[in-house]
């Protein structure tokens, strides 16, 4: 048992998200990813004098279903605070968030980590401002600063301090990611920045109840950071502690490539944000009919929509998760399930053939060329036992692709594929097989019983693959005997 | 409450000022003068009483989530007297942020 | 006296032929000319105005209908309030060479309603101050006696009526600095409710007291002006949306007032006896006319300024942080980091009152001080707001001094800070309410120095108070 063992890590994040809108939180410049740097301004994000902020309509909503969907309490009334600080990318020297009185609180998010059930506990959702962007590295005089991320909407969500290791956390940022994507609230892309995550760790002895002193990383837009971030913060201080030292409350920043933690230097000592309410904007009121409203509008939920897929489709836990990782794959394959009224088949077919298609091809599945009436014909092929899989995946799947306005039995039949039943036919490929492999049958008979799969080989070979595998399998029994 | 030069220094670091020494003395004295003044609401009974946070009555009024009132590079540019087009420009910040 | 004392006798002329807007805008910057000494105009439109002038000329005479309800209307507005392509500097250094790059609401709409703007005028820096002294471009002086202050912060806004170098003036009023100019310069200075004029192109100094306000030679020009000027807005959160009644047409009083006055006011050690007793002469008047004036307590006159002060200044704090040199205004023209470019740019370009109410303001919003100072103002706002709205539940208005004293001399306060905050207790009530208020000239002292009368009334009942101050201004002097 090492000493490492003798301390659990407990963390706490706030996740950023940047919310899909057409518009900023406060203004009405545009917040396309990637545009040439300061083209996406107005006189309200460049904050010039006399200039005040408007609330963006589709932030509230966004951040009233993100609370619905985990849980949370909406506050019918909140309102936004100013957070002063000086920085070169934050044109107002304050950013408008809630500190106060934010517009969600509690809630949980479920998942988990293999079989066990983890909840992790909200403690409140708010909506802020992002910040502009400050390049360091293009000159080595100046930093460069680019306002065309300043104003984009966030939400901020604050957890409490529920989780124990790195791989809850990962699990939970997924979940969050799959979240607002079925939310249709965030593309939740880390590595653009639309989602990005502080992570508050601190260590205690295991059965401790109060917490230790904790150490904030921030802006971690990785999971793959943030875990070895996690892990390595959580094993300096431990470090510390038995050494005898407390741990200092700090900022800090990692770096992946040392793949340590360090202090941010700070500009400033303390940081006194002087939080006031901001007299610009009017407390933000919902009503129960809007909240009501986005609540049945909801879109549905990732983890309902796998418990649906493994209760109802009975589809085994791993075909769930990877069929509901993207809502609308999930969504289709409920569809062509119900059409098709064979959910494994269904979901072999979405996950073997056309996922990967799809993303071959860089597509969403509504360009995918095929209808679901041609899948469902497909897979009715494959059980009525005219094509085997083998030959339906390889051969057919692919020349449907290519003649999308064919349907599968005419591309099959054009191909010459159709498995044959026909006994004469079959017993006539199954004779030349056994005649040709004296030796083998043989060896079958006196007991080598896996030869089996040698012999449908050799038949599903001469017979082009059109031999219809349980037929073939019971002649070649019958014959071999 | 008395100011005094530590508080003094710790507001210039908050407020982004770097006064003289003369401008410190000065505005030590003033403050002080302007707190004593400010202090009288010590007299005033708020006990119960909730704060006035909003002047304005009526909720706010969202705005639609609809693109108006860009402005171009050159003009968000115009007023910068350091720039390297198309960016603005401080001096190199060397904290990592 | 003003060649043309309001806006009506200016159409008619218009309308007779004997003027045109190109006449008009020719005699104003003559008288602008005339008077560089007083300081008024930071920069003026010459060129732009005359233009202007020759095409709205133009316009009337093509179409006599088509010109809108501000035609024939030369004004002046405060360097606070954005004119797109105009430089706009705050009488600061911070913003000496900084162009406005969208109009003020209010702005758009006085254009639109034909309205002339034939300059910029000084003020006290960022709107911060009573005497318009701290201006980087130097003091505005008071036309009646140039060796004495115009009042502030809009003091260039008031002496450009004063000195008739224009018909009406927009100036910014946060805790006066629009009605005490206008009492220290003979004029009516008013003051909307809060949220009655959108505060989109108006610097910010302190963002729940400011409202855009008017300076002119009459109550009727001041409520065309707070007509084309006020209601809603799409880039203002907190402008109101309250139907704007035609304020214009509303001009007469019908009955009589029940109007109430501050005993502790009218009292307070700090008023100029000649002040007090004209006041006072005033309201025997106004019962003579068959007005009810009664004497209402108001216990918290003390609380008025510190309040006023600790609010507006942690405000102003925030509101001026954006005055960083990054993307505009004063940049140091030497700093080796961020922070230095910071320290430099904001201490140079701001003046020493500037600094001092942002090192304050800062004070009072910073840990450990906050709930003692900002949220101890915040309480004290709520109970003299509701106490003021109890007064006004039972009387149409308030009436109070506007000033304790006439304009002093430049230079003559300079010492004591809190000396001139002093000086602000009567004009900030309505700000710290939100209330309309209305200031115009009650007298002038044994030295000739003009001094006003203020009337408050209930939020957006401006139509009441307007056409009540013009009903006694017309009646009573």
């Amino acid at each position: 048992m090492s000493v490492y063992d003798k301390y659990e890590t407990v963390i706490g994040l706030e996740v950023h998200v940047q919310l899909s809108s057409l518009t900023k939180a406060f203004c009405a410049d545009r917040t396309t990813f990637g545009a040439p740097p300061n083209s996406q301004t107005s006189v309200i994000s460049l904050a010039h004098p006399g200039t005040l902020p408007r609330l963006n309509k589709k932030q509230v909503a966004h951040a009233v279903r993100l609370g619905l969907a985990l849980g949370s309490e909406i506050n019918p009334k909140s309102y936004f605070d100013r957070k002063n600080y000086f920085y070169a990318d934050l044109p107002k020297g304050y950013q408008i968030t809630q500190d106060n009185l934010p517009i969600c609180v509690g809630g949980v998010l479920p998942f988990s980590v293999g079989e066990r059930a983890v909840n992790i506990r909200i403690h409140h959702i708010h909506m802020e401002e992002d910040a502009g962007k400050s390049i360091h590295d293009l000159s080595d005089h100046a930093t460069m600063i680019d306002l065309n991320r300043a104003g984009v909407p966030l939400l901020e969500v604050v957890t409490e301090p529920d989780f124990r290791s790195p791989e809850e956390v990962d699990i939970f940022m997924n979940t969050m990611r799959q979240l607002v994507r079925y939310l249709e609230i965030s593309d939740g892309n880390m590595e653009q920045g639309s989602m990005r995550c502080d992570c508050n760790v601190s260590v205690r002895l295991k059965g401790e109840t109060t917490y230790g002193e904790r150490c904030e990383i921030k802006n971690m837009n990785s999971m793959r950071y943030a875990r070895r971030a996690i892990a390595y913060e959580s094993k300096r201080q431990i470090d510390l502690l038995e050494a005898g030292h407390s741990i200092t409350q700090q900022t800090l920043n990692f770096d992946p490539q040392t793949g340590i933690t360090t202090p941010l230097r700070n500009k400033e000592n303390a940081h006194d944000y002087r939080y006031f309410p901001d007299p610009d904007l009017a407390p933000v009121v919902i009503d129960k009919a809007s909240i009501d409203h986005l609540r049945q509008t909801l879109a549905v939920l990732p983890w309902e929509v796998t418990t649906r897929l493994r209760d109802e489709f009975k589809l085994p836990a791993k075909d769930a998760n990877l069929l509901a990782e993207e809502k609308e794959i999930a969504l289709y394959f409920i569809d062509l399930a119900t059409l098709a009224n064979d959910p494994k088949a269904c979901a072999n077919l979405i996950i073997n053939k056309v996922r990967p298609y799809l993303q071959q091809e860089k597509i969403s599945i509504e360009k995918f060329p095929l209808s679901q009436k041609q899948l469902v014909a497909f897979i009715k092929l494959i059980q009525t036992g005219k094509l085997s899989s083998s030959i339906a995946y390889q051969r057919i799947f692919p020349a449907l692709i290519e003649s999308p306005e064919q349907t599968p039995l005419a591309v099959a039949e054009r191909l010459n594929l159709i498995q044959s039943d026909d006994e004469d036919f079959l017993t006539k490929i199954v004779d030349e097989v056994l005649a040709q492999h004296p030796k083998e049958v043989a060896a079958y008979q006196k007991g080598k019983k896996n030869l089996i799969g040698f012999f449908m080989g050799e038949v599903m070979k001469k017979s082009r693959g059109k031999a219809a595998p349980k037929t073939c399998n019971a002649l070649l029994r019958k014959k071999l005997a | 409450m008395k100011v005094d030069k530590p508080l003094i220094s710790k507001l210039e670091n908050l407020a982004k000022l770097a006064l003289s020494d003369e401008e410190k003395t000065q505005l030590l004295t003033d403050m002080n003068d302007i707190l004593s003044m400010v202090e009288k609401l010590d007299h005033l009974d708020t006990e119960a009483v909730a704060p006035l946070i909003h002047m304005s009555d009526q909720p706010q009024v969202l705005r639609k989530d609809e693109i108006k009132h860009e402005l171009s590079k050159e003009e968000a540019l115009k007023n910068a007297t350091a720039k390297v087009d198309p960016f603005f420009t401080v001096p190199k910040v060397i904290d990592l942020d | 006296m003003p060649k043309y004392s309001n806006l009506q006798v200016i159409q008619s002329a218009l309308k007779a032929g004997s003027t045109s807007c190109e006449k008009l805008v020719d005699y104003y910057l003559a008288r602008i000319e005339k008077q560089q000494a007083l300081n008024i105009y930071i920069e003026t439109f010459a060129e732009e105005a005359r233009t202007r002038a020759r095409a709205l000329d133009q316009k009337y005479r093509e179409a006599p209908s088509s010109v809108g309800p501000l035609f024939g209307m030369v004004v002046s507005i405060k360097d606070v309030l954005c004119y797109k392509d105009h430089k706009l500097s705050a009488a600061s250094k911070m913003l000496h060479n900084f162009t406005a790059s969208f109009s003020a609401t209010a702005i758009e709409r006085i254009l639109a309603a034909d309205a002339i703007i034939i300059g910029r005028t000084n003020c006290d820096e960022f709107a911060m101050g009573s005497a318009n002294e701290s201006s980087y471009y130097g003091p505005t002086r008071n036309a009646i006696d140039p060796t004495r202050v115009p009042g502030g912060s809009s003091g260039g806004s008031a002496v450009s009526v004063q000195a008739d170098t224009c018909l009406a003036a927009l100036g910014s009023d946060t805790g006066g600095s629009v009605r005490q100019p206008a009492s220290f310069c003979g004029l009516v200075g008013m003051k909307p409710s809060y949220g009655r004029i959108s505060r989109y192109g108006l610097l910010a100094y302190a963002s729940s007291f400011d409202q855009i306000g008017i300076i002119a030679n009459s109550v009727a020009d001041t409520a065309i002006l707070l007509e084309i000027m006020a209601g809603a807005d799409e880039f203002d959160s907190t402008v109101s949306a309250e139907a704007v009644p035609a304020y214009s047409q509303h001009l007469s009083f019908p009955g009589k007032a029940k109007i109430a006055y501050f005993g502790e006011a009218m009292q307070h050690e700090g008023l100029d006896p000649e002040i007090k007793k004209q006041s006072f002469d005033f309201i025997e008047a106004l019962r003579g006319a068959g007005h009810q004036v009664a004497a209402v307590d108001f216990e918290y006159l003390a609380y008025l300024v510190p309040s006023y002060y600790v609010l507006t200044m942690a405000e102003a704090s925030s509101n001026l942080s954006r005055y960083d040199g990054v993307r505009y205004g004063h940049r140091t023209a030497t700093a080796t980091s961020l922070e230095e470019h910071y320290r430099k740019s904001r201490t140079e370009g701001f003046g020493e009152k500037v600094k001092r109410r942002i090192m304050l303001g800062t004070f009072v919003l910073s840990v450990g001080y906050y709930d003692a100072y900002f949220k101890k103002a915040q309480k004290a706002r709520r109970l003299i707001q509701d106490r003021i709205l109890q007064v006004l539940a039972d009387y149409d208005f308030i009436i109070m001094p506007v000033t304790p004293s006439v304009a002093w001399k430049i230079g003559e306060k300079q010492g004591n800070p809190v000396e001139i905050y002093l000086s602000d207790i009567y004009t900030v009530l309505a700000n710290l309410t939100g209330l309309p208020a209305i200031a115009f000239p009650l007298g002038k002292n044994k030295n000739g120095m003009p001094f006003g009368i203020q009337l408050m009334s209930a939020k957006f009942t401006e139509k009441n108070l307007l056409s009540f101050a013009n009903t006694i201004t017309q009646n009573l002097r």
